[in-house]
Formats: structure tokens, C-alpha cells, sequence
């Protein structure tokens, strides 16, 4: 049997019937590193919807059944978190329901088997405190972080700490931009006021060609990339709803914000990766983008580390690629002395996390099988 | 349509005990499980009154104010389906 | 060195890895025949593993870390717990991820194929019971985990070792010499630990059972006799609700799961010193005789 590897799960993707080259060994490896991506209830959604599903062991059958299932129940309670806290903020302030649960109210094609553990929105900077208050009347508390994390969040990042419901174990994160202001790179609040769509439910997301913009800026602009073959998928989804005025819209928007290079690197991506078929107009305008040389690098570079975390994947040239785009996300989001001081801090946390072991950072002591009622280990 | 199902919020289920001990709901939005100590008869006939605005006893104000509350069943009945 | 193997426990195949001699020779000794050489099993549900800390803590109070693939979701313990945090592991793994079948936490027992619940908290003497049934005549399914199928509402056998604590390692010994018994994990955040496999019988093991009885039970030095209550089906069902583990997730398939147990069973608050009388009780008067 060769190694599996990131190419079967794109090929899985993309052209599902491959599902019954696989014997029930490889898919003991292929559910392993789906699980691992986050993918698992997606590709799932998929392989149903192409009847291929019942096709497969029935071992193989009940691994992505549980995981369809959970993000199945989630939706009930996305809305009704969602629900719960539109009614407490909705009138004092303006509020934007972003990412995830904003693909679950809208029930689209992102939304089916997408996994997260964070319900995200937005509100703006001089609202923050006052939507902090108001929830923290209403059961909603932060987590005891130590005192770096909570500068790192209050001077430097686009969101608070997050919240957790003390009832539901609902998870918040309150942003007020969706890129760190430290970085420079914030965009105008006209992004969230103008580009905006109300969902059946009365709740306000952003517009298709901004959602995709987001995720793009989510995927190609952060330090962290674990799940970037599912960040990818999801930019796909997306793009395949696009008419030819979100097509222009997504560009321009990019543009606009000064993601323009990020903008076209998706496009890219998703057309080498996962064969996106883009209007010719679009692509001619992507495509004199993506002539240059590093952009074209940068490309290749994220190829290389679409699902390849797991060791049954990784290499030697994956890890480096990962490396990279970690240096790349801190150094796009941090100016010069705060990207020192951050990286030394971060540097001693780890230091001592490897002498002292994983768990020094950690306050609380769960009990053995506690947060399992919650359901919050579901990630 | 019993008056119970005229009140039931989408989403939520309810069994009746054979032993006639009680009725449970589960509201599968919430994941909340409520149990009332009436019958599912009982529950109907409360339930009708507090819609003709006929007086209910403490007790059964105050379970069907928790039932609402909890979002187990609307403050008022639903259109009869046509 | 690193031993991985193949362990059927079924419904579940697990491969198991460690890097501990300890939890190795504890695994041959309760899984005997179902621990396999990797590779064996076509398919491998759960990837788990039991391994020495890394850092100081190889050396320094040396801990043992458990990962489900390639998380850890519980805080290291002491290296002499090792084997324990495997068997807690696997039911965080299951607990987890399983949402095609209502789990319960409870032990679970059968006698011709009648299945009765055990859900209680710790110190209930709960698994001390289990152990006496399980080696009187009764097979166990479970000792921490009932499997319960949505769609028959019978309960899967996942046949696991039983976990005893502190006073009642001895007893268990004094009661089967003979069994196999892991080595003792000391002062983990239940006390002292062991587990022991109950006996299999090779024509049923795999068989679902009917659940006739939900009991929940107290073990009382001070009383003489045993004490019954019945509970009636609301009762029952708030109980055995607060034990089932992925009841919200699993919705209303979980609900009218454990609705139709309720409605099928007999359920008791039960308060005993003598195990004896348990199985009295339940083998007169909550099961059938066919």
C-alpha cells in the first residue's frame, strides 16, 4: 500500500468517486486525518450527496456519521446562542454575526459539516466594553488568562478574551476588526456597515463577496494555519456561489482593503488545489496579479501545507513551509518591537512549557470526564 | 390537535409516562429536559384554561410560566392549521 | 521502546501505543487474548496512546501524558497511573466521539440476556457490585460506559475492566485470588485504583441485551437489610439523564432512546451492605424467567 497523503484527500475533494479506490485500511488513515483537518463532517456531506456514502464499510460509514451528527445538533444551538444574544445586543448596538455561525444561519453550503467551536461577531471598538458589560449581566464570563494573554488581547488583537456561557458552555469571541490593529492593516468600518446581508432571522452577516474576503484575509494572513486544507474548502464553497458582480465585488473589496495579493492567492489556490473554475474576465485580472514572483512563491508555499500537519503526512518540507508562514503571519501582523517582545515571550512560555511540561500554563484542573457533557470537546 | 401541541415551540419533544407518573419534554434547541408531574391530559386541560384565561392554582401558573420561560412552549397557542 | 498493538474491544477497534513497560504488561493481563499484533485489524477505529512526559518530567516525578490521536485531552499523571489513565483515556474517546449509540455512565450487567443499568456516582459501591455479579453468574457489559443502540434500545456488551478503589481493591481480592488484576495506580483523583477483568463466556459476549432494570445503587454499612425503593418513570428518567453522557448531542434520538428504556424497565433506589442481596433481588424479581 503507498503512503496516503495530502493528494488523497484533495482527489477526495474533488473528485469524490475516488471513495472506492479505498480499502478499509486506508480509510483507517484517511478518517484519522480527517478528523485531524476538521473535515471529516464535510466530507462526509460530500460523499452523501454523491451516494457514495453507503458505498463504504460500514466502520468507515459510522466515523463520519458521528461527525455529521455533531455539526448537526450544533446548528440548534448556533441559532439559539445567536438568538440569545442578538435580543441582548442587537438594539444598543450594531452587531455582525462573522465566520462559522455565520454559515450556519445561513445554512449554505459552507455551512453543512463545518466545525468550530466559537461563535464569532463583530461590534464596533467603542461598543466593546459596553457589549462586555451587558453579557456579563446574562451568564456570560471570561476565563482566568494570565496576565501577557490578556495584554496581547487588549492593546494588540482585534478581539477580547473569549466568553464562555456559564449555562450553555457556549464559546464567544467579540472582534472589533477582523485583522489586529497593531498591524496596520485594519480595515474601515465601512467594510462591516456596507457590505452587509440580514439572514431570515433578523441578524445581520456579512455579504457573500465580503464573508469570502474574510476567510481569505483568515487563511493568508495569520500565523496559524492547522487547518488550512479546511480554510480552503471553505473559500471553494464559497467562491461557487459567486455571479459575476461578487466575482467583482470580491476583487474590488479586496482592493479596497489592501488585500488585493491575498485576494488572488485564494483564487489561485483554489484553482490549482481544488480545480475552481473562475470567469475568464476574473481570471485575466487575478492572473496580473499572480505574475509576480513572490506571490507565486507564496502560493506554492501554502500548497505545501494544506493538511500536512499529521505525522502520517508530514515532511521535512512541509514543516519548513509551516515554519515559514508562521514567521510570515507575525511579522505581517506585528511591527518590529512588539514582534520582539512578543516572540521572546512566546519563546519562554515554550521554553519552559518543554522542561517543565504541556500542563504548567494551565490553572484549572477539569475533572476527569467534565467538560463532556457540554459537548465542548467536539472542536 | 391536542392544546398542547397548539403551544409546542419547534424543536421540542414530549413523552407522556405510561405510569402516568408525569410528561417530559425536551427541547432539542436548548438541549433543556423539563419534567412536569401531570399527566399529558392534565397538561392539556391547563394549558386550554390558560388560554380561555380560566384561573389556574399557584402550582399550575407557575409550570406553565416555566414552560414558556424555558422556551418549551409559546405564550400563546399557535393559528389551528388549515 | 515503543510496543503498539491491535486491541479489539468490540464495538471498537483500538490501536494502542506506549513507550511504558508498565501499561504493556498490564494490557496482556486484562485483554489477554483480544491484545494483537499491529496491523491484525482491517480497520482501526481510535488511535490512543499512553507515553512518558517529555521534559523534566521523564525524569523529574516521571508522568505518563494520553493522546487520542494527535490531542491530549487530559493532564498528565504520575507514571504509576499510567495503565489507569489508558482505560480513562478510552473512555474519554468514546465519550467523545460516539454519538451512533446513547452512552450512559453506568455499569451494566445481564443474566440471560436481561441487562440491568447501574448508573451511580463514585463511592456508591458501585463497581464492587459489578465485580461480585460479574463473577457470580452475571456477564458484564460495562462497568463505566452502558452502549446503548437508538434504534432497538438494547444495550451493546463493551466489556471493559472494572475499576476498583481503595477498601474495596482488597475485598475483590479476598473474593477471586485467582482473576486478573492490573497493578494498583496510588493516589489519582479517585485513591487507589485497579482494575480487574470479569470473566468472558465465549457463547454471549457479543450479544446485545434487553435493559429490564435501571438501578441505582448506595451501599450502606450501617443498615442490615436491604432497602428497595421504587422509582417511578419521571424519576427514573431525570436520573439516568444527568448519567448520560451525550444526551444534548445526540438530541432527540437520545431522548426517545431513554424514554423507551425507562418505559421498559423497572427502576430502584436500592440501599445494600450485602451484594448477595442485589443479586437476589434483582435474579427474583426483576428479571423473567422464560
Amino acid at each position: 500500500m503507498s503512503k496516503l497523503g495530502q493528494q488523497d484527500l484533495i482527489r477526495l475533494f474533488v473528485m469524490p468517486h475516488t471513495a472506492l479506490e479505498y480499502n478499509e485500511t486506508q480509510w483507517s488513515s484517511i478518517v484519522q486525518l480527517l478528523r485531524h483537518e476538521k473535515l471529516l463532517a464535510r466530507y462526509g456531506h460530500r460523499l452523501a450527496d454523491h451516494h457514495l456514502l453507503e458505498e463504504l464499510p460500514l466502520s468507515v460509514q459510522h466515523h463520519f456519521n458521528n461527525a455529521m451528527d455533531v455539526t448537526t445538533r450544533h446548528i440548534h444551538q448556533v441559532h439559539h446562542t445567536v438568538k440569545h444574544i442578538h435580543r441582548l445586543l442587537g438594539e444598543s448596538y450594531q452587531m455582525i454575526v462573522l465566520k462559522g455561525a455565520a454559515y450556519t444561519l445561513l445554512g449554505d453550503a459552507v455551512s453543512r459539516g463545518r466545525i468550530y467551536s466559537d461563535i464569532d461577531i463583530w461590534v464596533q471598538q467603542s461598543d466593546i466594553a459596553g457589549a462586555e458589560q451587558q453579557l456579563k449581566l446574562t451568564g456570560w464570563f471570561s476565563d482566568e488568562i494570565d496576565d501577557y494573554d490578556d495584554r496581547y488581547y487588549r492593546e494588540w488583537a482585534h478581539e477580547i478574551p473569549p466568553m464562555y456561557h456559564g449555562g450553555t458552555g457556549a464559546v464567544l469571541d467579540m472582534h472589533h476588526n477582523i485583522v489586529p490593529p497593531v498591524s496596520g492593516r485594519a480595515v474601515d468600518v465601512s467594510f462591516f456597515t456596507q457590505h452587509i446581508e440580514v439572514t431570515s432571522s433578523g441578524v445581520k452577516v456579512l455579504s457573500l463577496p465580503a464573508r469570502t474576503l474574510h476567510s481569505t484575509i483568515h487563511l493568508l494572513f495569520n500565523e496559524e494555519c492547522e487547518y488550512a486544507l479546511r480554510d480552503l474548502t471553505d473559500l471553494v464553497l464559497m467562491f461557487e456561489q459567486f455571479s459575476l458582480d461578487d466575482w467583482d465585488g470580491y476583487l474590488a473589496l479586496a482592493e479596497q482593503t489592501g488585500f488585493a495579493r491575498e485576494g488572488v492567492m485564494a483564487i489561485a489556490l483554489c484553482q490549482n488545489m481544488l480545480s475552481l473554475s473562475v470567469p475568464e474576465a476574473i481570471a485575466k485580472q487575478a492572473g496580473r496579479i499572480q505574475k509576480k514572483v513572490s506571490t507565486r512563491a507564496l502560493v506554492a508555499v501554502y500548497q505545501r501545507i494544506m493538511a500536512s500537519s499529521h505525522p502520517l503526512v508530514a515532511n521535512r518540507i512541509s514543516k519548513v513551509c509551516q515554519r515559514f508562514i508562521w514567521l510570515r503571519g507575525h511579522y505581517l501582523k506585528m511591527p518590529w518591537t512588539l514582534l520582539l517582545y512578543h516572540m521572546m515571550m512566546k519563546a519562554y512560555r515554550s521554553t519552559a512549557q518543554i522542561v517543565l511540561g504541556r500542563h504548567i500554563f494551565t490553572k484549572t484542573d477539569p475533572e476527569l470526564l467534565g467538560t463532556l457533557k457540554t459537548g465542548q470537546d467536539v472542536k | 390537535m391536542s392544546q398542547l401541541s397548539r403551544f409546542l415551540q419547534a424543536g421540542v419533544h414530549v413523552h407522556p409516562f405510561s405510569d402516568r407518573s408525569g410528561t417530559v419534554l425536551f427541547n432539542e434547541k436548548t438541549t433543556q429536559m423539563l419534567t412536569v408531574f401531570f399527566t399529558q391530559d392534565k397538561l392539556n386541560q391547563v394549558l386550554s384554561d390558560y388560554s380561555q384565561q380560566i384561573p389556574l392554582s399557584a402550582d399550575e401558573l407557575s409550570m406553565v410560566k416555566s414552560l414558556i420561560r424555558q422556551e418549551f412552549i409559546y405564550q400563546e397557542p399557535l393559528q389551528q392549521a388549515s | 521502546m515503543t510496543a503498539t498493538y491491535d486491541v479489539l474491544i468490540p464495538p471498537f477497534n483500538f490501536r494502542v501505543q506506549t513507550d511504558i513497560a508498565l501499561v504493556e504488561q498490564n494490557l496482556h493481563t486484562l485483554y489477554g487474548q483480544q491484545v494483537l499484533p499491529e496491523g491484525t485489524l482491517p480497520f482501526i477505529d481510535y488511535h490512543i496512546a499512553v507515553r512518558h512526559s517529555t521534559g523534566l518530567r521523564r525524569w523529574f516525578r516521571p508522568q505518563a501524558s494520553f493522546f487520542c490521536d494527535q490531542h491530549e485531552p487530559l493532564k498528565p499523571l504520575h507514571l504509576s497511573q499510567a495503565f489507569a489513565m489508558l482505560e480513562w483515556g478510552m473512555n474519554w474517546t468514546i465519550a467523545a466521539h460516539e454519538l451512533q449509540h446513547v452512552i450512559v455512565h453506568s455499569g451494566i450487567l445481564a443474566k440471560h440476556n436481561q441487562a440491568i443499568l447501574f448508573p451511580a456516582p463514585p463511592g456508591s459501591g458501585k463497581s464492587t457490585m459489578s465485580a461480585y455479579l460479574a463473577f457470580n453468574g452475571w456477564r458484564l457489559l460495562s462497568d463505566e460506559m452502558a452502549v446503548i443502540d437508538p434504534e432497538t434500545f438494547e444495550a451493546i456488551p463493551f466489556a471493559r475492566p472494572i475499576c476498583l478503589k481503595n477498601k474495596s481493591i482488597d475485598l475483590a481480592r479476598s473474593w477471586f485470588p485467582d482473576a486478573p488484576f492490573s497493578t494498583v495506580a496510588k493516589d489519582t483523583h479517585k485513591g487507589d485504583v485497579i482494575h480487574l477483568s470479569a470473566p468472558l463466556n465465549e457463547d454471549d459476549r457479543f450479544a446485545p441485551a434487553r435493559i429490564k432494570g435501571i438501578v441505582f445503587p448506595k451501599y450502606n454499612p450501617d443498615i442490615t437489610d436491604i432497602q428497595i425503593t421504587q422509582l417511578n418513570q419521571s424519576q427514573a428518567m431525570h436520573e439516568l439523564a444527568d448519567n448520560a453522557f451525550n444526551f444534548s448531542l445526540m438530541a432527540h434520538r437520545g431522548f426517545k432512546a431513554l424514554t423507551h428504556v425507562v418505559e421498559q424497565a423497572d427502576s430502584y433506589h436500592i440501599e445494600y451492605r450485602d451484594a448477595a442481596d442485589v443479586k437476589a433481588f434483582l435474579e427474583q424479581e426483576v428479571l423473567e424467567y422464560v
